[in-house]
């Protein structure tokens, strides 16, 4: 690990910006996992429901 | 290094960052001062590390920090984790006799589709009715739509493509959507790089794609724009092929009944149009025809410019110009994209170079100005 390093380190300014996100962070409102469908599809079942109930 | 966890790809997308996992092919969107702490995660050690390395450059607490740790951990995991996979093949399973037998013409390739019941004729035949043609044995491909208890099955030119519990039949629907597309365009499934839950535009140059949660009104908007001159290359369902293009998919547009009284305006005819009652709750749906002719247009077009669409009656109309994020949300998860990484790392250049805009409309001749207005932009 190189934690020393100069590129490693954030400035002052950035950390407190950083303090604000992590409140986000903690709500998991900054990281959005988005999945595709596993396979293709037209629109979601459509309004009339399963034809096949 | 926790190289298991690293994404593949990193996109700066305007103020995002947008990640890509080759393992589950899951994207993340971040933004550019929270992506530094997962960097931070991925470069160290462990979580001792991470702390130290955090107090020293910040003034977060111990405690904060440590939580932080543990928080994007769980977070890379879950990106990484890949999804279960669809229904296993059984090779017993053995074509029936299928009563209702069509075939489709597409500019001279004709489609056969035997669908064993009325009901699997309901879910495809409708958007693709307007290029019935007679019944011939000089079809190009055969397809076979069938049952076995719960389980749709559908055959290409009598060779297993896919089984779908009957309650994802929109799953059976995308399949055959895409194998159409395949057939009319003379290409592969493994060239495509996506397939939009999503409606596109062109004034002949150019596409605009029009996303919205299902509800919002993408195809009454599209079917208005087809009404002043724009022609509909896809509704509901646009693919994005290997050069990057939009390829039309000539379906109908499906109207629901609260947007017949809207189009009748607009559209001539449009009350002659065979009103369908769908489902258990019997919805009542009209199928559109496209008002391009598929044998004399064009195929594809390149689209830089993404709508999302929200109809509502209590909001000013307007449009305003808005993150990938905004965007990214809506369109994923309700899209297929192709998991094969030289396809990943292709969406993630397209989508640097498309401008995103939100559409809240009330007025549809507002509505249609301001798409006419992104088209001269």
């Amino acid at each position: 690990m190189k934690r020393n390093s100069p590129k490693d380190q954030i400035t002052r300014k950035e950390a407190i910006k950083k303090m604000g996100k992590y409140a986000a962070l903690t709500a998991v409102g900054t990281f959005i996992i988005l999945n595709p469908k596993k396979a293709h599809a037209s629109s979601p079942p459509d309004p009339g429901g399963n034809p096949f109930d | 290094m926790k190289a298991d966890l690293s994404p593949k790809y990193v996109h700066k997308i305007n103020e995002s960052i947008v990640l890509w996992f080759e393992h589950s092919n899951r994207y993340v969107v971040t933004s550019k001062s929270t992506y530094p702490l997962i960097k931070l995660f991925l470069r160290v050690e462990n979580q001792s590390n991470f702390i130290d390395s955090l107090s020293d450059s910040t003034q977060i607490e111990h405690k904060a920090a440590e939580d932080l740790y543990l928080e994007i951990s769980n977070f890379l995991e879950d990106a990484n984790t890949p999804l279960e996979k669809n229904h296993p093949y059984s090779p017993s399973i053995v074509i029936p006799e299928c009563h209702t037998i069509r075939c489709y013409d597409f500019d001279g390739t004709t489609i056969k589709v035997n669908f064993q019941t009325d009901v699997i004729e309901s879910l495809i035949h409708p958007q693709i009715e307007h290029h019935l043609t007679h019944l011939n044995s000089n079809f190009n491909i055969e397809f076979d739509i069938f049952k076995t208890g719960d389980t749709l099955q559908l055959f290409k030119n009598k060779k297993y493509l896919g089984s779908y519990s009957t309650e994802s039949f929109h799953f059976l629907q995308g399949k055959f959507a895409l194998e159409l597309t395949n057939a009319i365009h003379n290409t592969q499934a493994d060239k495509w790089i996506a397939t939009f839950h999503a409606s596109t535009v062109t004034n002949n140059s150019e596409a605009i794609m029009i996303v919205g949660d299902s509800g919002n009104g993408k195809s009454t908007l599209s079917a208005l724009l087809m009404a002043h001159g724009f022609d509909v290359l896809t509704d509901d369902f646009s693919p994005l092929y290997k050069d990057m293009h939009i390829y039309r998919y000539p379906a109908a547009i499906s109207i629901k009944k609260g947007a017949f009284h809207i189009l009748e305006v607009y559209l001539k005819d449009f009350d002659l149009l065979k009103t369908h009652t769908n489902g258990p709750k019997k919805v009542n749906l009209k199928y559109l025809p496209p008002s391009s002719k598929f044998s004399t247009s064009k195929s594809n077009f390149p689209c830089s410019t993404i709508v999302s669409v929200k109809f509502d009656s209590t909001k000013p109309s307007e449009l305003t110009e808005v993150s990938i994020q905004n965007i990214l949300e809506t369109l994923i998860p309700e899209s297929w994209i192709s998991p094969d990484d030289t396809h990943a790392l292709q969406f993630l250049n397209w989508l640097e170079n498309v401008k995103c805009y939100e559409l809240c409309y009330r007025d549809n001749d507002f509505a249609i100005s301001k798409f006419k207005s992104l088209f001269d932009i």
